[in-house]
């Protein structure tokens, strides 16, 4: 199922996460040490967070994507568009030196456009 | 425990992460090491039953949280051939199958995440009740269409971790009574679709289990998307036209009073418990688990390559 997000330049490790329960329903681990469980409870903090944020702006905008920046890693993550009972996000964390941001954001829009 | 409130709403009182039903948790562990396949009903307060396939729990249900709604997705599961840190999570075999242009994928994700839920919520009822396992029944199947396969101890792990995150909650349960808020400290505020579905759905006397049912979803995501609720002011908990006795945490237990914790709600510090590690019976914990327990801090074998430790949940995750 995340095997086109494999491709992706950089790639080190991927997931696909129900943000109401953290629950993560489908990971793609490449290379690398990261922890899964705490790199996907992580971005589901962070996703909460911004629902609150975008609840209290009110700006008539969705989130759209969610960059992390590490020394090292980048940490993107995406809700991918589900029907109202059912939201899940994308995380994919990728190697900072050999990852291509912009190409990287492009190919998962993509991804989670096709998983729509 | 127990208490009947003067509305006659029933009312779970939570107390502790580990005073979870033991009893349920160890007859689970010895029906996963002998394999079984069959119905574990589970009889009390709190009804309902396991499913097992070949020691692997496919499916679950409680008579206080909705089924799957997804009955027409076939997701019988063999159990997983490969060795656990090659194939750490359940339903790598559903998941599997739908490599390639990714066309089929949602509508299965959408299946495994419904299904799957479905399961883990009642499951996580059923452990978080005083109810008792009455004689267990080979060869039962569940309803057509509704099997996913977990391990036992995938299954304990990510309980666990749910009554973490439960215990993060305070006051706000499955059964707490939510009320709409009638002023709003903002003038506007920005909901998402979901949330509006929940919004529109309370009514005097409503709880996040009634929201569950209604919208057919699991509680206990509904009970944490009631919490964020109630954080954004949209909804209080407890309703002054009800009286109905809720239950909260002693002071000493709630999660800001935790020593060096910061208050709210935090997946990352469900993760582990207070002391680092995860919490389970000794008799739920494989003697894989026991090997890894004896072995020194940093050396366990139970770390795959993914870095998922063997008390981490891990979900329904699959490998791609």
């Amino acid at each position: 199922m995340l095997t086109p997000v494999t491709a992706i330049d950089g790639f080190l490790l991927a997931c696909l996460i129900d943000p109401s329960t953290g629950l993560i329903l489908a990971s793609a681990p490449g290379q690398g040490d990261i922890s899964l469980p705490t790199a996907a409870a992580g971005a589901v903090d962070i996703s909460y967070v911004l629902a609150v944020l975008a609840a209290q702006l009110a700006a008539h905008e969705e989130l759209e994507d969610v960059i992390v920046t590490f020394s090292n890693h980048l940490h993107l993550i995406r809700p991918v568009k589900q029907e109202a009972a059912q939201r899940v996000l994308l995380l994919v964390i990728l190697d900072r030196r050999r990852a291509n941001l912009a190409m990287a954001r492009h190919e998962i829009r993509g991804f989670c456009a096709n998983l729509a | 425990m127990l208490e009947r409130p003067a509305a006659g709403r029933l009312v779970l009182a939570r107390k502790t992460v580990n005073d979870y039903n033991k009893h349920i948790a160890t007859r689970l562990a010895k029906l996963a090491a002998a394999s079984s396949t069959g119905l574990l009903p589970i009889t009390g307060p709190v009804a309902g039953g396991v499913y097992f396939k070949d020691g692997r729990v496919i499916y679950a249900e409680s008579s206080r949280t909705p089924p799957s709604a997804q009955a027409q997705v076939d997701l019988v599961l063999a159990p997983a051939p490969l060795a656990r840190a090659e194939r750490p999570a359940a339903m790598a075999h559903a998941t599997a199958t739908v490599d390639g242009d990714g066309t089929q994928a949602r509508p299965l994700l959408a299946a495994i995440a419904e299904a799957g839920e479905a399961t883990i919520d009642a499951a996580l009822d059923l452990l978080s009740s005083r109810s008792t396992c009455a004689r267990f029944r080979p060869a039962k199947a569940p309803p057509a269409g509704r099997a996913v396969s977990i391990s036992v101890d995938d299954l304990l792990a990510e309980i666990m971790r749910r009554r973490r995150l439960l215990m993060q909650l305070e006051s706000v349960t499955a059964d707490a009574v939510v009320a709409r808020t009638t002023k709003l400290a903002a003038q506007r505020v920005q909901v998402s679709a979901l949330d509006w579905a929940l919004l529109i759905r309370v009514r005097p006397g409503t709880t996040p289990r009634d929201l569950a049912w209604e919208l057919r979803r699991s509680v206990f995501a509904t009970t944490t998307d009631v919490h964020r609720l109630v954080g954004l002011g949209l909804l209080s908990v407890g309703d002054p036209n009800v009286r109905t006795k809720l239950v909260t945490f002693p002071q000493a237990m709630r999660p800001a009073q935790v020593e060096g914790q910061p208050a709210g709600v935090s997946f990352i510090r469900a993760l582990s418990d207070q002391k680092g590690g995860t919490a389970m019976t000794r008799a739920s914990k494989s003697p894989a688990h026991r090997q890894a327990r004896s072995q020194p801090r940093g050396h366990r074998s139970g770390q795959g390559s993914d870095g998922q430790s063997s008390g981490q949940p891990r979900g329904l995750g699959s490998q791609a």
